[in-house]
């Protein structure tokens, strides 16, 4: 059991990862507000990129610019920050798309809750079925 | 020069799509709008010949690798071209070309403007670029931005009709696909740790020699791309946002959508599974049977919920997400038969889907009738479009003759093969209850006589062609399915890791 | 806005931000940074503008039309950039090996072919910040 919680606490960047993964995907299920869903997947996202760089660090390395004057310095591994890089353009296309699409449903809508936005449309259904 | 072109093939196809992508608002705002759409179709066309041509010379010389930019394959990305992404690259070049030519009669129409045309082409170019790129793809993380980029350019094709029922159903769509992106991401992460790549190739060789180490951290990591990529191409329990995506969009859309999209993803999952974790390994796992499971429940609870709609787009949504568990369940079977049966069944529900939602967008757009119980008559009104729809029908039924049949009789002597009884019948169920829930369309539409005179006409030429087209591979394919058959068994054979002979 | 002191620092400010944002962008292969941060910034320069003397002026400055001819320049000239490899009868990409000549290490020209594809990359990511930023803005009215 000690020996477990020793590794636990060793590899805590991939605790947060995975807790931070868990709140993030409980935000966009369980909050209406739209924006708060879009603040959800960021944060979700978020998560990966420490998963990611936890991942590529190497202790008492240093930033992957070669420097000639001194050989015998250690590096982290540039992998996982180029990666995450196009990680972060990836989640900022979505949220830009969101957003966007939030703007619209405001314009439609004039709400950005979605039990609101639900009961609109089934209010609508139910008046056209009316007639 | 012609020898430069062929060994880029590949790479150029994709290239050429996403240029192409970016060349329609430049075209657009510079000449007339119909030279982009017949520049776009004509690329398509040409993306499409090019498939062929590749997927000829995979069958005959075997797999081979690309390295992009010059790089081998642990440093760079690593394009993977064996009987997958042939298969692969064909479907999608053969249903893509004749959507587009579909939506491009309509288009400017459909989505309101001609800039908002223009940018609808780029981002269906987009997906079908994106989805190219993932089906010859050999990286993993070049797999994440193709979804991405995939999942985007679908979502903005949902919304392309800018009413407030699509833009909901995009909204939902957008939030599940990109829980269903970070399970894919969180589940690279796990592999990239285990093994120290991103090559699929070599994360198998380092699986291979340690998975037992870590099988807790293995299993973690395969369940997310289970999850992360059954989101995103409706895996039954998973499914709800197809419904109202699907539906709500214009039909070429909801046709793209419902035969590539989800397709793509289908892909991904398999590459994973079968090439960077490798046959060996997944097949001695559970997951295996998991999808099996959820592909049998799929087939039926996804059968009788379209049974349940009366609104024609919705139960072809649902049809979707039934059709999806037959690919599942052939994964799940985990051998030679039941992968065949899966990439016949790729290609025959592409073709097949796309038609059928091309067809109801027809009788919806000429008719302003969306539920089955009005169309009566409509047969008489318009008998192409309902010819190439009662095709279409017989094909997802599975009647002999016909494209769908190849794919389930694959996957019928793949259950018998496992000796696994419980999915004989749920396939030959599925099939019943497909029958059940289409049939009565073409009745209502061939048997039932109108209530005031006919007073609609048939779709512009141009789009019966591209409804024609459709049919006519779907007879091929299903009366002689010899080479696309062998691709199949060889993309099968390929990812069991079994020898392939040239 | 009428506000005069933030017109005249943003006035002040704008061309030092903007040189920086292509610093960032012609030094992605020597430093931190690059294509996307410097195209950011670059974008970001422009959002500024419009935020304080109006989306209007902002537009007569850069407009729409520009906006997306450059958007979709950086992509061709990144498909383009990697066609030099093909042309030259190797693979997609391929820069040294395409007999580009690659500099001296840790100048500013060194790395053959990067420097091009960051600079396109770099307008494409300035152009489409805008294009997002007046896409969401005009929504609004």
């Amino acid at each position: 059991m000690g020996e477990l919680w020793s590794r636990v606490l060793q590899n805590y960047p991939y605790v947060f990862a995975l807790a931070l993964f868990a709140i993030g995907i409980y935000t966009i299920l369980t909050h209406s507000n739209l924006f708060k869903k879009v603040i959800g997947i960021n944060i979700m996202e978020g998560s990966t990129y420490i998963l990611f760089i936890a991942a590529g660090n190497v202790r008492g390395g240093v930033a992957p610019i070669l420097d000639m004057g001194d050989p015998g310095l250690v590096y982290v591994h540039p992998l996982p920050q180029a990666l995450m890089l196009t990680g972060i353009v990836v989640s900022v296309s979505v949220t830009a798309l969101s957003l966007a699409l939030i703007t619209k449903l405001y314009r439609f809508y004039g709400t950005v809750d979605a039990k609101e936005i639900m009961k609109i449309r089934s209010e609508v259904r139910a008046n056209a079925g009316r007639d | 020069m012609p020898g430069a072109i062929s060994e880029n093939l590949a790479v150029l196809i994709v290239v050429a799509l996403l240029s192409t992508a970016y060349i329609m608002p430049l075209l657009t705002k510079i000449g007339r709008f119909r030279v982009a759409e017949f520049f776009a179709v004509f690329m398509l066309a040409l993306a499409l010949s090019g498939g062929v041509y590749l997927a000829r010379e995979i069958l005959h010389n075997g797999a081979f690798t690309y390295a992009v930019g010059g790089w081998p394959a642990p440093w760079g990305i690593e394009l993977s071209l064996d009987a997958v992404s042939g298969l692969f690259l064909i479907t999608v070049g053969l249903v893509a070309t004749p959507i587009l030519l579909y939506a491009s009669v309509d288009l400017v129409q459909d989505v309101g403007s001609r800039s908002r045309a223009a940018w609808f082409l780029t981002l269906f170019l987009l997906l079908v670029a994106a989805l190219c790129g993932l089906g010859i793809t050999g990286d993993l993380f070049n797999i994440y931005v193709m979804v991405e980029v995939a999942t985007i350019a679908s979502c903005a094709i949902v919304a392309a009709q800018n009413d407030a029922t699509s833009v909901e159903a995009t909204f939902k769509y957008l939030m599940l696909a990109t829980i269903g992106s970070g399970f894919v991401l969180l589940a690279i992460g796990f592999l990239f740790v285990l093994t120290g790549n991103l090559n699929m190739n070599f994360i198998a060789q380092e699986l291979a020699a340690s998975w037992q180490n870590y099988p807790t951290a293995l299993w973690v990591s395969l369940s997310f791309f289970m999850v992360g990529f059954g989101v995103k191409s409706a895996l039954f329990p998973l499914h709800v946002w197809l419904p109202d995506a699907h539906s709500s969009a214009i039909a070429p859309s909801s046709a793209m959508l419902s035969s590539l999209a989800i397709k793509g993803y289908i892909i991904a999952l398999l590459k994973v599974f079968y090439v960077a974790v490798g046959a060996e390994i997944i097949t001695r796992l559970p997951i295996t049977n998991i999808l099996a499971v959820l592909g049998m429940l799929a087939i039926i609870a996804g059968a009788l919920f379209a049974l349940a709609q009366d609104e024609l787009k919705r139960r072809l949504a649902f049809s979707t997400v039934s059709q999806v568990g037959y690919i599942f369940l052939g994964i799940g079977l985990g051998n030679i038969q039941g992968l065949t049966g899966s990439f016949m069944h790729i290609l025959s529900h592409a073709i097949t889907k796309a038609l059928l939602f091309l067809a109801a967008g027809s009788i919806i757009k000429r008719t302003g009738k969306t539920r089955i119980s009005e169309m009566a008559g409509v047969g008489f009104e318009m008998p192409v479009t309902l010819g190439v729809f009662a095709v279409g029908s017989l094909s997802m039924i599975g009647i002999p003759l016909f494209s769908g049949f190849v794919s389930k009789w694959q996957l019928l002597l793949g259950s018998l093969a496992r000796g696994n009884y419980l999915s004989v019948i749920v396939l030959v169920g599925g099939s019943l209850l497909a029958a059940a829930y289409l049939l009565p369309v073409l009745r209502t539409a061939f048997f039932e006589r109108p209530v005031q005179n006919p007073v609609v006409t048939e779709m512009a030429y141009v789009q019966l062609v591209a409804m024609l087209f459709l049919a006519v591979v779907i007879l091929m394919v299903g009366v002689s399915p010899g080479v696309v058959l062998q691709l199949a068994k060889q993309a099968a054979m390929t990812l069991l890791g079994l020898e392939v002979l040239p | 806005m009428t506000d005069f002191v933030l017109k005249r620092m943003v006035a002040l400010v704008l061309p030092f931000v903007q040189m920086l944002g292509f610093y960032v962008i012609f030094h992605g292969h020597l430093s931190p940074g690059g294509s996307f941060s410097g195209g950011i910034i670059t974008g970001l320069s422009l959002i500024a503008f419009s935020l304080v003397f109006g989306l209007e002026r902002g537009q007569e400055k850069v407009s729409e039309r520009m906006m997306s001819l450059v958007e979709s320049f950086g992509a061709l000239w990144y498909g383009a950039m990697g066609l030099v490899g093909v042309l030259r009868g190797t693979t997609f990409l391929m820069n040294k090996g395409a007999g580009v000549p690659l500099g001296e290490p840790g100048k500013l020209y060194s790395g053959g072919l990067i420097l091009l594809i960051t600079l396109g990359v770099g307008l494409k990511v300035a152009s489409t910040v805008v294009t997002l930023f007046v896409a969401l803005m005009e929504e609004e009215e």
